[in-house]
């Protein structure tokens, strides 16, 4: 089949990273790598693969616009919001990796069907790709949940600048997201950047208030979505299984990034990236 | 000499004793007590900081909203002050309500080598007009060079102030004295000390804290606070005092305070060093850590020490509680992490 031809806009580790996996993919090619400088680092990564490179932004979407299909904003929420603006208007599909929560959500284990009605899919963050589908379990199995809390852990260098800075978008977006998808009425998000050396493993911890459980079935649910999380997340696995102390059930998972452009203990970086790539061949597909 | 101040936080480490569940009734009676008492600073609220109140740290009994509005109506004489540890709390939600609720000095947790992540918090406060404190946690699992960086950029944020923690309760005298020191001769803003005492050196900590220059002290009623508790408030300030070091409080109506604190937070609470609070301070593991691990030891059938040291050995830190479960299921299933 003819390839999809994607632009990805902005040469960060997220950018570059994406770059890397696109080019394994067998539904799409990147026609156009774009930054705002020449020599930065991801520019420099992608012209050793031979990719056409730009440090026009926007306007080289503008410019191309006849060869491109879809793209990958991997700037920032206040670029994001400026880009679609222009982009909306040129009736691209834009996947969207900032929070500028312009588009429609997407967790592609729980609503990749999203893709089909939408112009413009947000992927909300890298903690919520990461625990909201075993939240997902607990809320479809449990009966009446009224609370769920996640806890990521991450190291500090695996963060990114963009989390560090915006703590409080990071939070916010994914109790937001835990909220909608798991239908209860409240929710909690804890960050722990961790400062150790060598860097630790992104893990997230999920917590649910259920008072009786029916473990039955949640560990069937759980266990057939790690399957489904690893088709396109291959580094995401169960730490710990259901367990339930008092009142309150946990689970444990662990993402290991697959290491492309990013380290594999940036598991955030990597799932947040493996996600739009899902959602991106799900459009390259169907369209 | 009235240059050092003495904060107490019975009702901050004292909450982990009440497992977060402080009331209404024991934050009025226990700060109309000590507020009486001369003392500098008065520091209330969930042991982890606003927003801390979580299944994963506890939740709280009362909402942070309610336990500011309670402390701050009857705080007259001392400063006000709370906690915010970024990632447990938020700006607009936690650090927004610290300022609406009028506490008198913010202070602002990071994690040592980590600055960046509260400097968005410590503008926001700034711009707002307040005073705001730096507090750094786990400090002895950097090297000193690292503390004073960090320092450097903390105080170039513009912050008041730089509390360093001892949050393991692993430190000797003199690598206080040395870590101390170090900031005190690079810095040019006071820096504070607070202590655990599972190696019961928390009252020769902070004697070593203030030979280096500290100028700020911390204690807690009987030492009420995680692992093997804090600094003993009533015997610091008795030792001050011999040192005539802390004539501004009124070491008899501090005792008064103190005793009602035992009342109201149960006399079978007091701290004492037990092996598992000693061990913990051999392994540097969080003191944070000492109930969740006694609790899901026995839960798990397994010897509370051993985890302990699997913690010590991954370099644990503040705040992930939830790493305890995942250790104790890798050493209960021979699973290397």
């Amino acid at each position: 089949m003819v390839k999809k031809k994607v632009a990805i806009l902005g040469t960060g580790k997220i950018g570059t990273d994406l770059l890397v996996k696109i080019l394994r993919s067998p539904f799409l090619e990147c026609t156009y790598f774009i930054g705002r400088h020449l020599d930065s680092d991801g520019i420099l990564k992608a012209k050793s693969l031979g990719v056409n490179v730009s440090d026009e932004s926007i306007h080289a979407i503008i410019k191309n616009k006849d060869n491109i299909d879809l793209i990958f904003d991997a700037t920032s929420a206040v670029d994001a919001r400026y880009h679609w603006s222009i982009i909306e208007p040129l009736g691209k599909f834009v996947i969207d990796l900032t929070p500028a929560k312009v588009g429609k959500v997407c967790i592609p284990a729980l609503n990749l069907d999203v893709v089909n009605n939408a112009q413009n899919i947000n992927m909300i963050t890298c903690g919520g790709q990461a625990s909201i589908p075993m939240a997902y379990c607990i809320a479809s199995t449990q009966k009446n949940v009224p609370y769920i809390e996640i806890v990521t852990n991450a190291a500090n260098k695996g963060a990114g600048p963009a989390t560090i800075k915006n703590l409080d978008e990071y939070i916010f977006t994914t109790e937001g997201a835990i909220k909608s998808f798991c239908k209860i009425p409240a929710s909690k998000v804890i960050v722990n950047l961790n400062p150790k050396v060598p860097e630790v493993n992104m893990q997230n911890t999920i917590y649910a208030l259920v008072a009786r459980p029916d473990f039955v079935a949640l560990n069937e649910a759980v266990f057939r979505m790690e399957k489904l999380m690893q088709s396109y997340v291959p580094g995401y696995s169960i730490l710990v299984p259901p367990v339930w102390e008092n009142g309150k059930i946990m689970i444990e998972v662990q993402v290991l990034g697959l290491g492309d452009y990013i380290p594999s203990y940036a598991g955030n970086l990597d799932i947040i990236n493996c996600a739009a790539i899902a959602v991106a061949e799900k459009f390259a597909q169907q369209k | 000499m009235n240059s050092l101040k003495i904060v107490d936080s019975t009702l901050r480490d004292g909450n982990y004793t009440l497992n977060q569940k402080l009331k209404k009734d024991t934050i009025v009676s226990y700060i109309n007590a000590i507020d009486a008492t001369g003392i500098d600073i008065i520091d209330v609220g969930h042991t982890n900081g606003l927003g801390g109140s979580s299944i994963q740290v506890g939740r709280s009994a009362l909402p942070d909203a309610e336990v500011l509005e309670i402390a701050r109506e009857h705080i007259k004489n001392a400063a006000f002050s709370t906690l915010i540890l970024p990632g447990f709390a938020t700006i607009k939600r936690d650090l927004q309500l610290a300022i609406e609720k009028q506490v008198d000095i913010i202070i602002i947790g990071s994690r040592c080598t980590m600055a960046e992540v509260g400097e968005r918090f410590i503008k926001y406060a700034l711009d707002k007009g307040k005073q705001v404190w730096s507090v750094m946690f786990m400090t002895h699992l950097v090297n000193d060079n690292e503390l004073v960086e960090d320092g450097l950029k903390l105080q170039a944020f513009g912050v008041s102030g730089l509390n360093v923690v001892d949050s393991a309760g692993a430190l000797l005298p003199n690598e206080v004295k040395q870590k101390i020191s170090l900031l005190t001769q690079n810095l040019n803003i006071p820096i504070g000390f607070l202590a655990h005492n599972n190696f019961g050196l928390a009252i020769a900590n902070t004697l070593a804290a203030i030979e280096s220059g500290a100028s700020v002290v911390n204690g807690t009623a009987r030492g009420f606070g995680a692992g093997a508790g804090k600094t003993q408030l009533e015997v610091l300030v008795a030792v001050l005092q011999k040192m005539h070091l802390c004539s501004h409080v009124n070491f008899d109506k501090l005792l008064a305070a103190t005793d009602l604190a035992e009342t109201l937070f149960n006399s079978k609470n007091c701290p004492k060093i037990t092996p598992e609070n000693i061990i913990s301070s051999q392994y540097g593991v969080f003191s944070g850590f000492s109930k969740p691990i006694l609790r899901l030891a026995e839960l798990y059938q397994i010897n509370p020490r051993q985890v302990i040291k699997e913690i010590g050995n991954q370099d644990v830190i503040d705040g992930q509680e939830d790493k305890i479960v995942q250790i104790i299921w890798q050493l209960k299933n021979n699973i290397k992490s």
